[in-house]
C-alpha cells in the first residue's frame, strides 16, 4: 500500500507567507517614527534665573511679565502702546553666543501651543545677532491667550532657543519659566536691546 | 511540548484550507479573493473617509478650515489704504484696492500663516497687497494658536474690473495637521481638492 499523494500548491504557501509579512509591514507603516523624533533638536534643560549654555548660545532670563499693552521707547521715536490680541508675554534676558556670531530663533510654549515672538516690536526686540564676548539684554514680546494662564497654569511654560532658523541635530535651550510670571496691569516699556562686553 | 502542538496545528492548516478552497464554487473564491484586497489596502490607509469637492458658506457664518474659523463679514473697493493719517497703500493711477474684512481665529497649536488663506477668485489682473490688522492698520503675516483678530485682506485689482454689480469670489482650501514629507517638521497642508467658497457683493466707494 502507497502512501497517498499530496499535491503541492506553491500559490497557497506563498499566500501563507505573505499574509505575516503583510500584516507585519502594515504595522510598521502605522508606527514609523515621526520625523521630528528621528531629527530632532538635542535639548538644554535651564531654569529662570540661571544661566544656561548650549554649543552656541548663551541665555539667562531674568523676567517675565504679563500685561494687556506693551509700548517700544528708544531716543528716536516714541510710538504708542500696542494692545495684544490676548496678553503680551514680555521675556527679559541676556544673550550671547558662545564661540562664534550666531543668530537665535526662539519660541514659547505654553501648554500645547508654541508662540513665536510678534512682529509689532521690531526695533525693541532682543537678540537678531548674537556674538561671543559681547551680552545683549532685552525682551522678547509674545502675544498669547491669557485664559491659558488660568489655576494651575499652563503646564510646560519654557523658553526655547536655539542658533540658526534649523533646531534639527543641534542645542536648544530650554528654560523653565513657571512660578515666574509676573502680572502686571499697566503699560509695560521694552527698550532695544543694551549691549555689554 | 507546546511547540509541536503549535507546528502540528500549523502542518493542518494547510489541508484543511486545500479542502475548503475545494468545496466553494468560482464565485465565492471571487468574493473571498476581493474581501482580502480589501483588507489588505485598508491596513494601509486604502480605505479612509475622502471628502471632496467645494462646499459654500455666507457672510457673517463662521467656516473652520481645519487651522482657522473665519467670519467673513464685507467686501470693499477703495482708491488707497489708509489707517488713520498713515497711508497703508497710496492710491495707483488704474488701480484700486479691493479690501476683505473677516474675523480669523487661529484654532491650531502653531502659529498660522495668514498670507494666501483667502484665495481671491476669477481676477487674473489682481494681485495681492497684504493682510492688516482692522484695529490699527498694521501688516500681519502670522497668527498665533487660540487668538482671534479682526483682520483686511487686500487686493490690488484693475479699474477694469470694476463695475456696480461686482462680486467677488474666495476660496478657502482646507486644512490638516500632518508631517512634512519633504521638509522636517509638522505643519498644516493644504488639501488639493477640498475647498470651501464664499460670494460678496463689493461696496464701491
Amino acid at each position: 500500500m502507497s502512501a497517498p499523494i499530496r499535491r503541492s500548491r506553491p500559490g497557497l504557501a506563498a499566500a501563507l507567507a505573505a499574509a505575516p509579512i503583510l500584516v507585519a509591514a502594515a504595522l510598521l507603516w502605522q508606527h514609523l517614527p515621526d520625523s521630528t523624533r528621528v531629527y530632532g533638536p538635542f535639548d538644554v534643560p535651564g531654569r529662570f534665573g540661571v544661566q544656561t549654555s548650549g554649543r552656541a548660545l548663551t541665555v539667562t532670563v531674568d523676567g517675565v511679565q504679563l500685561t494687556p499693552e506693551v509700548q517700544g521707547s528708544a531716543r528716536w521715536a516714541n510710538p504708542p502702546p500696542v494692545t495684544a490680541a490676548g496678553a503680551w508675554v514680555v521675556v527679559r534676558a541676556s544673550v550671547s553666543a558662545t564661540e562664534r556670531t550666531a543668530m537665535p530663533s526662539v519660541e514659547l510654549r505654553v501648554g500645547p501651543n508654541t508662540y513665536r515672538p510678534s512682529d509689532r516690536f521690531p526695533s525693541y526686540t532682543l537678540g537678531y545677532r548674537a556674538d561671543p564676548g559681547i551680552t545683549q539684554h532685552g525682551a522678547w514680546v509674545f502675544d498669547v491667550p491669557p485664559e491659558l494662564f488660568d489655576p494651575p497654569g499652563a503646564d510646560p511654560f519654557e523658553l526655547h532657543v536655539w542658533p540658526g532658523l534649523d533646531d534639527r541635530l543641534d542645542d536648544r535651550l530650554v528654560i523653565n519659566l513657571r512660578g515666574h510670571l509676573d502680572s502686571t496691569p499697566g503699560t509695560v516699556l521694552v527698550v532695544a536691546p543694551e549691549v555689554t562686553g | 511540548m507546546a511547540a509541536n502542538k503549535v507546528s502540528h496545528r500549523i502542518a493542518a492548516l494547510g489541508p484543511w484550507l486545500r479542502a475548503e478552497l475545494k468545496r466553494r464554487k468560482l464565485g465565492q473564491l471571487r468574493t473571498f479573493t476581493a474581501g482580502v484586497i480589501l483588507a489588505v489596502a485598508g491596513l494601509f490607509g486604502g480605505l479612509d473617509t475622502v471628502d471632496a469637492g467645494p462646499s459654500v458658506f455666507a457672510a457673517d457664518e463662521a467656516h473652520s478650515d481645519g487651522e482657522f474659523t473665519l467670519t467673513i463679514a464685507r467686501a470693499s473697493v477703495v482708491n488707497e489704504l489708509r489707517a488713520g493719517r498713515r497711508i497703508v497703500a497710496p492710491a495707483q493711477p488704474g488701480h484700486r484696492y479691493l479690501g476683505v474684512v473677516s474675523t480669523v481665529r487661529n484654532d491650531g497649536t502653531i502659529p498660522g500663516r495668514l498670507i494666501g488663506e483667502l484665495q481671491l477668485r476669477d481676477q487674473p489682473q489682481s494681485s495681492s497687497v497684504g493682510v492688516f490688522r482692522m484695529i490699527d492698520g498694521s501688516p500681519i503675516t502670522q497668527l498665533g494658536p487660540g487668538l482671534e483678530e479682526q483682520l483686511v485682506f487686500v487686493w490690488r485689482i484693475p479699474d477694469s474690473a470694476i463695475h456696480p454689480d461686482l462680486t467677488v469670489t474666495l476660496r478657502v482650501t482646507q486644512k490638516r495637521f500632518t508631517e512634512l514629507l519633504v521638509t522636517y517638521g509638522r505643519d498644516w497642508v493644504d488639501s488639493s481638492s477640498d475647498y470651501a467658497e464664499i460670494t460678496l457683493p463689493v461696496t464701491v466707494k
